[in-house]
């Protein structure tokens, strides 16, 4: 699919396509860290967190959001396949973004998938 | 080139709305202080974080024989230091516009009305501190210093604020202009850490 | 090849220099505001505290070149290794990184005459010199610190470490981190705000994308450690219960605070190394970084996913699998942006044409450095394995690998480097070839016996062995190459200072580097660019067309920038042309306000509240001075 990349440096879909898997795994990782800590503590075993429910959850919804920014830098990368990356703004700017982009949803889906697997494999509560 | 301005030679209210106008992206001095900002909030994401990590290590809190918070009071303090965004927000309108002295007005009402916040605050603080000690428990060592620091970081505002009554007075210039915007920008930020902190206060009576 | 200034242009010339001219003598360098005078006051600090920690190290490998060795006492011993510790990364590598190679080079590399806060640069040495002199005011007095570089409690409390000692760690810390952050603010806007026109985000050089997420990374990591310290000192000083389990406390606190700063730091400590590198690289093989979007991609998510890391400091502590799996995950990751950074440095020296002069030397061993201490790294991910070999020699040999051979080891290759921009002369290349070769046999002596030491169970931080343990000979050959090592910087040290009086006039671009600060005289003047730099790629020096339209408009006055003391800013990502900067010159406040935050730091350890209350009161009247002289005016 072809889009027409957006011109302006604000663009929010061109800052999506960069930011938004880092953004995924940060909110896997500060959630998940927090209902690990939290469902194995004394006075949080009342509040019943069941932490394979909720690490497949947010696994889930950061890899949704992991992929949909990935396939945007995609798009960005192929609607700017003319330029060079040390091309004037906007369209070398938007390649090199585009670039990134890419690179980081790959990595980041990477690590999101082997968190959430992590969680579900390993026994809760287990002291290591 | 002609056309780029030359923005602190904008010594005049006229001059610095021009400037204003023209200028397309945030001034040096507002990413200084919107940096300062993130500081000072990873600082507090850090003590809000410790007063939760500490209060997963206990099976009561607050501990036993010190009482509950109160929800009213720091509520409706809260609520009143929120409601000072709002003559801030009008002094950065009317420096924009180039009124000066009706920016020296409102920022004069916020200033006030922080200062009667923050003495209010302290005295609710010294109260508390008859009831428990921050040197008995670990409840009270976070409870006081998550408090503390807030209270320093609107005290510190106070002296902005006293600052920028001073500097408005002599007239408005870009740099003057800056001044207010930084300076409100940074009360918005304490108050957003206000609701934080005063949530964290009140978490065992939710 | 010269660049020729017509004659139009010599009187725009003469006008900058009267502009930008400093103030004589002493009173000149008090309270000077120029990025470059302040980079040199932080490279010879920084260089001063090497030495210190260089010191402390010898006493160490002095000590344990024996077993049962009487050099150091076990309290001694302590002081020694916390100080080490403290010293070389508080005091020196992160300093001359971010304050000296930073300052001095982003605001050339970017094409501006100074960095966006002058004023508050200079206040960052000051209080850098200050929070230096302050800790070791400590060291002097008999206080030293004795509970090692992270300080766990409840070692570091009142209880276990009564005395001044932990305190001036803690209060040194936050004193330190003032001056950080402030540098690291400084960094982020100058680098926002102060690009030449043209210079959009895909055109910057991969150098600033390096001190942009080294910056990043300070400002968002060092408030954790002043969390940690404070709650610390308010343990210690007013008897709070922050880390004391019997009142509803907890030690792992700490360690947790005191984490999320201390992984993040690391990555603040080699950051800047990997922009030295990734500057000397493409100089000295003639060619253009490869990948260059993943490389600068690399440097920021590196920082990024460096605070994703931190329980891994802590896996034999006790946490569930669960959580620890988290930091296990990242851990493994973080390992890709390092690799795609090392495939592209090989693989740029591999299809260029390389010169292995002195700087490509420092360069090649750090990669050889890097890989060896990122393996060892990799290692660690694995939990058993890291419950193994936590507090063993093995971690003391992968964070020296990592520390000295990848951070330290391209900060001085860039020594060399940049020696003949910043002093207009070449240092001794033969004699620089020696130096690196003593250096990486030293550091390889030194430290690749600890990996085995450690897989044989030595612990760390013990003042001494005993003999029967197997131990004994690697020590000595740690000892002897921590000898060699200390010849090996002193060749350093010599051959620089030497080559400063004795070596042949450099010229403006010795190397045929890529950034812009080639483009100046050898040393600059103190206004950098007569012309803002026209520039359309991250390679400008290599631009002939866009140096050719440099020189065109000196001759018509274009981009000049002479009514005062100006540099234009741009937009923050495409670096349009917004509006014309006043930058302040010379002023007093930056060191008047760094004595008086001593003054509150000095107090507060003393336990004088009422004199540290006066001095905070005189800090919030120098501000408002500071304030009150306006750029425009100044």
């Amino acid at each position: 699919m072809r889009l027409e990349p957006p011109k302006s440096a604000t663009s929010p879909l061109m800052w999506f396509a960069v930011l938004g898997a880092p953004a995924a795994w940060g909110v896997e990782f500060a959630i998940g860290y927090w209902v690990t800590q939290t469902s194995c503590s004394v006075p949080g075993r009342d509040w019943s967190l069941d932490q394979n429910v909720w690490g497949v959850v947010l696994m889930a919804l950061s890899f949704t959001v992991a992929v949909a920014a990935g396939l945007t830098a995609v798009a960005m990368f192929r609607g700017t396949r003319d330029s060079e990356e040390d091309d004037a703004p906007p369209a070398g700017r938007m390649h090199f973004l585009a670039a990134v982009g890419m690179t980081v949803a790959a990595l980041f889906i990477f690590v999101i998938v082997m968190t959430g697997l992590g969680i579900v494999i390993l026994p809760d509560c287990h002291q290591s | 080139m002609s056309d780029v301005t030359r923005s602190m030679e904008a010594t005049t209210a006229d001059a610095t709305a021009r400037v204003v106008r023209q200028r397309r992206t945030f001034a040096s001095g507002w990413w200084g202080m919107a940096l300062l900002i993130a500081t000072e909030f990873t600082l507090f994401a850090s003590l809000i974080a410790s007063y939760f990590y500490l209060r997963f290590q206990n099976d009561q809190w607050p501990p036993a024989g010190i009482e509950d918070p109160s929800l009213a009071l720091p509520l409706a303090l809260t609520g009143i230091l929120v409601l000072t965004t709002v003559p801030m927000f009008g002094a950065v309108a009317a420096g924009r516009a180039g009124h000066r002295w009706r920016a020296w007005m409102l920022v004069a009402l916020a200033m006030v009305v922080q200062g009667a916040y923050l003495g209010l605050q302290i005295w609710l603080f010294a109260d508390d501190m008859n009831s428990f000690s921050p040197s008995a428990t670990a409840y009270g060592s976070i409870y006081f210093t998550l408090l503390g620091v807030h209270h320093v970081h609107v005290a510190v505002g106070l002296a902005l604020d006293l600052w920028l009554l001073g500097a408005l007075a002599f007239g408005l210039t870009n740099y003057r202009f800056l001044a207010l915007r930084v300076i409100a920008l940074y009360w918005y930020f304490v108050a957003f850490i206000g609701v934080a902190v005063v949530i964290t206060q009140i978490y065992p009576s939710l | 090849m010269a660049i020729a200034v017509p004659k139009a242009a010599d009187a725009r010339i003469d006008r900058l220099e009267r502009i930008w001219a400093e103030r004589p003598g002493v009173m000149g360098w008090l309270t000077t505001v120029d990025h470059k005078r302040i980079g040199l006051m932080f490279l010879f600090t920084s260089l001063a505290f090497f030495a210190a920690g260089g010191v402390e190290a010898l006493l160490i490998r002095t000590q344990l070149l024996q077993p049962n060795g009487t050099v150091l006492g076990p309290n001694g011993f302590n002081e020694a290794m916390t100080m080490h510790g403290v010293t070389m990364i508080f005091l020196f590598v992160v300093p001359i990184s971010i304050g000296a190679f930073g300052n001095y080079l982003v605001p050339m590399m970017i094409g501006a005459r100074d960095m966006a806060f002058p004023r508050l640069n200079a206040f960052s040495f000051w209080v850098f010199l200050a929070a230096g002199i302050f800790m070791y005011v400590g060291v002097f007095s008999g206080n030293a610190p004795t509970a090692g570089w992270f300080d766990y409690v409840p070692l570091a409390e009142n209880t276990y470490s009564p005395g001044p000692g932990i305190d001036f760690y803690a209060l040194g810390l936050i004193f330190t981190g003032v001056s950080s952050t402030a540098t690291a603010v400084n960094l982020i806007v100058t680098i926002f705000k102060l690009r030449a026109p043209g210079m959009s985000i895909n055109r910057m050089p991969l150098f600033c994308f390096a001190f942009l997420a080294v910056a990043f990374a300070l400002v968002f990591a060092l408030p954790a450690l002043t969390c940690a310290l404070v709650l610390l000192e308010f343990d210690r000083l007013l008897g709070f219960h922050f880390y004391d389990i019997a009142a509803g406390g907890d030690t792992i606190l700490w360690q947790n605070l005191f984490w999320i700063f201390g992984h993040p730091e690391v990555y603040i400590i080699i950051l800047p190394a990997f922009g030295i590198a990734t500057s000397i690289i493409p100089t000295f093989v003639r060619r253009r970084m490869v990948a260059f979007p993943m490389v600068a991609l690399a440097e920021i998510l590196v920082a990024f996913i460096g605070f994703g890391v931190w329980a891994h400091h802590m896996f034999a502590v006790g946490l569930s699998q669960v959580t620890n799996i988290y930091f296990a995950a990242a851990s493994l990751i973080i390992v890709i942006p390092s690799g795609i950074q090392l495939f592209a440095w090989i693989t740029t020296i591999v299809t260029g044409t390389p010169r292995f002069k002195t700087p490509l030397l420092w360069i090649v061993g750090f990669i050889v450095l890097f890989i060896i201490g990122g393996l060892s790294g990799i290692t660690f991910a694995a939990i058993p394995f890291d419950q193994q070999l936590t507090d063993t020699y093995y971690v003391v040999a992968h964070f020296h690998y990592v520390i000295f051979g990848a951070a330290v080891f391209p900060i001085l290759g860039g020594l060399y480097y940049w020696f003949p921009k910043v002093t207009g002369r070449m240092y001794f290349e033969r004699w620089g070839q020696a130096s690196f070769w003593v250096s990486f046999a030293g550091m390889n002596l030194t430290f690749f016996p600890m990996h085995i030491v450690g897989l044989l169970g030595m612990p760390r931080r013990q003042y001494t062995y005993p003999s029967d343990l197997g131990w004994t000979g690697y020590n000595i050959i740690e000892s002897i190459g921590a000898y060699l090592l200390a010849a090996g910087l002193l060749m350093v040290v010599a051959n620089l200072i030497v080559s400063s009086f004795r070596g042949e006039a450099a010229g403006r671009d010795p190397f045929g580097g890529a950034t812009l600060e080639w483009a100046t005289s050898s040393p600059p003047p103190a206004y950098n660019y007569a012309v803002i730099p026209k520039v359309s790629s991250p390679y400008p020096m290599w631009d002939a067309e866009d140096r050719d339209e440099d020189v065109a408009n000196l001759a018509s006055g274009r981009m000049v920038l002479e009514q005062g003391h100006e540099t234009p800013a741009s937009t923050a990502v495409d670096a349009d042309w917004d509006e014309i900067l006043d930058m302040p010159s010379s002023s007093p406040w930056p060191v008047v306000l760094a004595v008086a935050i001593s003054g509150i730091f000095a107090f507060v350890l003393l336990k004088q509240w009422i004199a540290a209350g006066v001095f905070v009161v005189a800090t919030l009247v120098v501000l408002a001075a500071w304030h009150g002289k306006e750029p425009q005016r100044a």
